[in-house]
């Protein structure tokens, strides 16, 4: 009997603080029934703690960020003396920050937080579409010329064949005078 | 000896006619169009706020009193070689541009001068109408408005701001020194 008293405050000493531990116990109780002569009680706790969290989130952030830059009217009157007015130049940027907290109870309160940042962007220089048009800078037109070089070389050399064959006659009478 | 005359006065004349050669092309070197040839036309004003603009891509470009008719492929500036996309077989849409549309900005076709594809241009009057048509199945309508002449590295057509224009562009001046470029102001659109 001694023997199962020291079983069992063994087992006490080390299961308590591990259920103490635990976040979550289980409620484990060990009854000893018969503890007469020759009894051999033995209580043997097993906990078992298993935390499957399993989350399949999915978290769409539709963001649409539209941006329109206009520079205002200039008005100049009921001045006695008035100065010049003038229209500033209008620029503007986004910076947007969604946060996304998706709570799953039941799960032991897990808590799955999503935390999305879009970078600011710049109003990009107006290039006079705004319909989306897209493409590398030109510096130059297109080279759209019809120009036919070799007609060009042809025909220089067409009209010095001409020339030299007018100085051949030229000579040629000169010679039969 | 007479042979060796007879040489020198063939080169000579060869000279002669190289140097006239280049000279014409020298005394012709200005701009073609001294002034603007049309009047400017009432353009249709701008629509602020229309809710959607209608817009397309050019595949074709017709100006039917001066015979043009062409199929318009798209065109790409390559900025390492610093030449655009163009072929003897089709006029061609820069890209760098806005596609055909009723609200804003010009849209830029470009083409050889020659008399299958742009250089029919110079012929181009008051009463001239282009039509382009576009990917989107309508085709928009166009009246000539001015020309001018720029240079080649003059690109401010592709930062114009205002009412929806087209601008046919083909090269002009001796040598193909210029850019001519001919302005259409927006009529109006129509479902093909």
């Amino acid at each position: 009997m001694t023997k199962l008293k020291q079983l069992l405050a063994t087992v006490a000493m080390v299961v308590v603080p591990v259920g103490i531990a635990m976040p979550v116990s289980a409620a484990s109780t060990c009854a000893v029934g018969y503890t007469g002569p020759d009894s051999n009680n033995q209580c043997v706790s097993t906990t078992t703690y298993t935390c499957t969290v399993t989350n399949n989130n999915t978290v769409t952030i539709d963001q649409t960020n539209q941006q329109v830059s206009v520079s205002g009217n200039a008005n100049n009157s009921g001045n006695t003396n008035g100065g010049g007015a003038q229209t500033g130049s209008a620029t503007n940027s986004n910076n947007e920050t969604v946060t996304v907290t998706v709570s799953n109870p039941g799960a032991q309160n897990e808590t799955c937080t999503a935390v999305v940042t879009v970078p600011p962007t710049v109003t990009p220089e107006p290039t006079g579409n705004g319909m989306g048009a897209v493409e590398g800078k030109p510096t130059v037109l297109a080279n759209t010329g019809s120009m036919n070089i070799a007609g060009i070389f042809a025909g220089i050399a067409l009209v010095a064949a001409a020339a030299a064959a007018a100085i051949r006659g030229y000579a040629f009478l000169q010679a039969r005078k | 000896m007479r042979r060796a005359y007879d040489r020198i006065g063939f080169y000579a004349v060869v000279l002669v006619c190289n140097i006239m050669t280049w000279g014409m092309f020298q005394v012709l070197d200005m701009p073609r169009f001294d002034s603007v040839q049309a009047t400017t036309f009432a353009v249709s004003p701008v629509k602020p706020g229309a809710p959607t603009p209608i817009v397309g891509k050019p595949v074709r470009i017709t100006v039917p009193d001066v015979g043009i008719d062409v199929n318009v492929a798209d065109g790409s500036f390559d900025v390492d070689s610093q030449t655009w996309t163009i072929s003897d077989g089709a006029a061609y849409f820069a890209l760098a541009s806005v596609p055909a549309n009723d609200q804003k900005g010009t849209t830029l076709l470009y083409g050889h001068a020659r008399p299958n594809m742009f250089e029919p241009l110079a012929r181009a009057s008051s009463s001239s109408i282009a039509y382009v048509y576009t990917d989107t199945a309508k085709v928009f309508t166009y009246r000539f408005a001015s020309v001018r002449e720029v240079v080649p590295t003059d690109t401010s057509v592709f930062t114009e701001t205002g009412p929806p224009t087209l601008v046919m562009q083909t090269c002009s001046g001796p040598w193909d020194r210029y850019r001519a470029l001919y302005s259409f102001s927006y009529v109006e659109v129509k479902s093909v």
